[in-house]
């Protein structure tokens, strides 16, 4: 098999590195080698968080930049900082829900317009899925479920050599069991989505 | 016990696990049969603590949190002392803390087994510095051993304790965050038996460390390393790997570097030495290494560590070969490498096919808002260093700062740091302040902190006279590093060292406690404090916020609900601007609300919203 790089971004407290664990735990529960970074401490608390996962065979976690297979942001702002590890086959799921950084609350700094930097990412990727997470997760009744929208998304474009059904029997190990059900909802639709993105492009 | 620790201590020998560097670590330490572990947390080597602090009991090991990391080394080197194997590990920084007793450790020796387990931070992802620990392992004379990957982590920690043992002295790992928080796949042994009790045989020529013996003591920790030097020339882990032809050029490199390397392996000609194990150096391997080729690569993190030791056998031997590294700027002696960083120096060598780095192109971003780690809505830390500035507001008052969360509060818009330097320093920072200054001092330290550095300068600013006001945020919690317990807290039938009177037996006789949510209490407590002479302290005390969240879910209670009255809130913007909890929210209009999906319900926004327009949602209602 060929190797697969992601990176995954968001803000501390998303649920970033939970998100990567499940990928990194599927992929070699499948016999896929895998390795993941994850960077704990300070930034956890609501600051800038990446962890990188590889599959296949890797010498390191790191992703090396201009060679992401995926990215998945939870965040817009941060899926973009995430750009440089972009080209121009990198298939980019991002959430479109902005979170303001305090510089912005506090009015020193501006959060940059959606629209500038959702071009910024259909500019340099080969494939990007704005998906509404928090709403998906909304609308099953959990809101901490937005990450699975966002890992069903990344799986249902088929960027990584993992089925659903291998995600779905990780995640019910890793997340606590009263929150099992809706994390699979959520993992579904997600994945329907990205697939129905599929479509429409296939179609237009 | 955590599912997590579980599958760590159930795993059968030859399965394999998705472990992070540091459970690999912890669970290497498990197949030793190590019997004492003891360390005071510290990213990034936190989680060796949280895995062995949870199977501790099953296991058969004791394991302590220490107050501070020269005591954790201490009560260690005490366990191999009386011949058990044991354990100690700590961030790069910690090893500062302990390395007065480390020094002399490596001469009087140890019994069983001790491995010191410094995990370093290039990058300062989550540290005051980036110092490389491979230099006191080296100032020390002690062996020292590099992992590059988790499962490296394991086997070398596990050799760790085979070689400290048949070396009868301390044995140093030295990782990196990289290597320390990377999971990958790692291949497990099987469990070993810890002994329990010991019996300690006195020795005193080799453990009371009077001059006569000293002097005894050094010339011992020499002559082991010849042994240890011998074990780094045959040893496995220091390893010659074949390219492709032309062998011609040689690459040097340890640690996490190496796997940067191996990631070109296959565009790369010549011959890599991997070294496992880098004090003492295999010299005589080394040696015929750089005869071997014509020019050599040295590539690690930080310090030129091994590059320079590379260029002086090159100079002793007189072997003509180019030392490139470090010295031609090839690689940063800055922050952490990464694959992107040793291709660059390479390419630029010009041993590395520029192709190697074609994706590299530079993207134009823009520029965007940083996002810095913030103090958690609710946060009791926001609400004391909101109050001590609200207090000052129209004075000159200095803020020496510590390490924990709250060091966050140096942050806009609170700006409640002047100082910050190492655990502890707020207080002899304070003292040294108010001794040369008139300005006010106003220092903040947390419980943890407190109990691990801030007890002496404590003493010494009493003792001296200083004006000073001390906030000790006690949030009963050691929450920075993951929430470890520390002596102000009693745990598991420990008990708990009473902070008040820890404080008051200092000398200080003005101390004072108020509820960190307080902050009418605690801005007239500030504000009459740091007109008040001699050593005031003043305990702002709320547990973490988000482990009474944890115990109020589990209680299946909810934390109360708090909203902006639209009509009453005058858009002052005051809350934010001064306040600045991440759950208050401007809206397009400059009026504010409350993000409920943020919000932590600590109710402190009702105190500071001058026009008191914020209120809790009855029960019912919210
Ligand atoms: C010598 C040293 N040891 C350990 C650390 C890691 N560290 C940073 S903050 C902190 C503890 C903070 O606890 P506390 O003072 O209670 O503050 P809190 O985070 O709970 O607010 C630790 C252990 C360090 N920076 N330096």
């Amino acid at each position: 098999m060929k190797g697969a790089s992601v990176l995954i971004g968001g803000v501390g407290g998303q649920g970033v590195i939970l998100t990567a664990r499940i990928l990194a735990e599927a992929a070699l529960a499948l016999g896929l080698g895998a390795q993941m970074s994850e960077i704990h401490g300070m930034s956890q608390r609501y600051g800038s968080v990446v962890s990188s996962v590889r599959l296949g065979k890797a010498e390191t976690p790191l992703v090396k930049r201009g060679e992401a297979d995926a990215i998945v942001g939870f965040e817009p702002l941060e899926t973009v900082r995430l750009l440089p590890w972009a080209y121009r086959k990198t298939v980019i799921v991002t959430s479109i829900t902005p979170i303001r950084p305090l510089s912005v609350s506090l009015g020193q700094e501006a959060y940059p317009l959606l629209e500038d930097l959702h071009e910024r990412l259909k500019d340099r990727a080969g494939r990007v899925i704005f998906i509404d997470a928090d709403r998906i997760a909304r609308s099953i009744g959990s809101e901490v479920v937005a990450n699975s929208v966002l890992l069903g998304a990344l799986i249902g474009t088929k960027a990584l050599p993992i089925p659903l059904d291998s995600v779905r029997k990780t995640l019910v190990k890793h997340v606590p069991s009263k929150l099992a059900a809706p994390n699979l909802e959520a993992l579904d639709i997600g994945y329907g989505v990205a697939i129905q993105d599929g479509y429409s492009i296939a179609f237009a | 016990m955590d599912p997590d620790h579980e599958r760590i201590l159930q795993a059968r020998s030859g399965e394999t696990l998705l472990l992070l560097g540091n459970e690999a670590i912890a669970r290497a330490a498990l197949e030793a049969g190590a019997d004492f572990a003891s360390t005071y947390p510290g990213t990034p080597s936190s989680e060796i603590g949280l895995v062995l602090d949870g199977v501790a009991k099953a296991a058969g090991l004791t394991f302590q949190y220490a107050v501070n990391e020269k005591v954790a080394l201490e009560t260690a080197a005490a366990a191999s002392l009386a011949g058990l194997k044991a354990l100690v590990f700590m961030k790069h920084v910690g090893l500062n803390v302990a390395s007065d007793a480390l020094m002399t450790l490596a001469y009087s020796g140890v019994r069983g087994a001790l491995v010191i387990v410094t995990a370093d931070d290039p990058g300062c992802h989550s540290s005051q510095n980036e110092q490389d620990n491979r230099i006191l392992a080296r100032f020390a004379n002690l062996p020292l051993l590099e992992p590059s990957t988790p499962q490296e982590a394991h086997e070398l920690t596990k050799f760790a304790f085979e070689f400290s043992g048949f070396l009868q002295m301390p044995v140093i790992v030295r990782t990196t965050t990289r290597v320390a928080h990377a999971r990958g796949p790692v291949a497990v042994g099987a469990l070993g038996k810890p002994r329990g009790k010991a019996h300690f045989e006195r020795d005193p020529d080799r453990f009371v460390m009077l001059p006569a013996h000293a002097r005894e003591g050094h010339k011992r920790v020499l002559q082991r390393l010849r042994l240890a030097e011998g074990i780094s020339e045959s040893s496995p882990l220091n390893r010659l790997v074949d390219l492709k032809e032309p062998l011609d050029t040689g690459y040097i490199t340890s640690g996490v570097a190496y796997t940067y390397l191996r990631e070109y392996a296959d565009r790369l000609a010549g011959k890599v030495l991997k070294l496992g194990l880098t004090n003492p150096l295999p010299r005589v391997k080394l040696a015929e290494f750089l005869r071997s080729v014509t020019r050599v690569v040295v590539i690690e993190e930080l310090e030129p560590f091994l590059e320079d030791a590379v260029r002086a056998l090159a100079n002793e031997y007189a072997i003509d070969v180019q030392v490139y590294g470090k010295a031609q700027g090839l690689f940063p002696r800055t922050g952490e490498l990464d694959p992107d960083s040793v291709a660059e120096g390479l390419v630029r060598l010009g041993t590395l096919d520029a192709d190697a780095v074609k994706r590299i192109r530079d993207v134009k971003m823009p520029k965007l808002p940083a996002r810095p780690p913030v103090l958690c809505p609710g946060c009791g830390h926001r609400a004391a260093a909101y109050a001590a500035r609200q207090a000052t507001r129209r004075q000159d008052v200095l803020f020496p700062l510590d390490i924990g969360c709250y060091s966050l509060v140096e942050y806009p818009p609170v700006r409640a740091g002047d100082v910050l330097l190492c655990m502890g320093a707020s207080i002899g920072v304070g003292a040294g302040l108010a001794a040369v200054t008139d300005q006010k001092v106003l220092a903040f330290i947390g419980d943890s902190t407190f109990y691990h550095a801030g007890v002496p300068p404590l003493i010494h600013a009493v003792h001296q006279g200083a004006n000073l006001t001390v906030c000790i945020l006690d949030n009963g919690t050691t929450a920075m590093t993951g929430h470890q317990p520390h002596p102000g807290m009693p745990e598991d039938g420990k008990p708990a060292v009473d902070m008040e009177g820890l404080v008051r037996g200092c000398g200080v006789r003005n101390v004072e406690v108020y509820d960190a949510y307080d902050v009418k209490g605690l801005t007239k407590a500030f504000r009459r404090a740091v007109s008040h002479d001699g050593v005031n302290v003043i305990i702002a005390r709320h547990r973490c916020r988000l482990l009474e969240l944890r115990d109020m879910r589990a209680d299946g209670a909810r934390a109360p609900v708090y909203q902006v009255t639209p009509e009453a809130c005058t858009k002052c913007g005051f809350c934010i601007d001064a306040f600045a909890c991440p759950a208050l929210v401007r809206l397009e209009d400059e009026s504010v609300t409350i993000d409920i999906a943020l919000c932590n319900g600590c109710g402190v926004c009702v105190e500071v919203c001058p026009p008191k327009a914020i209120a809790r949602v009855p029960e019912e209602n919210a």
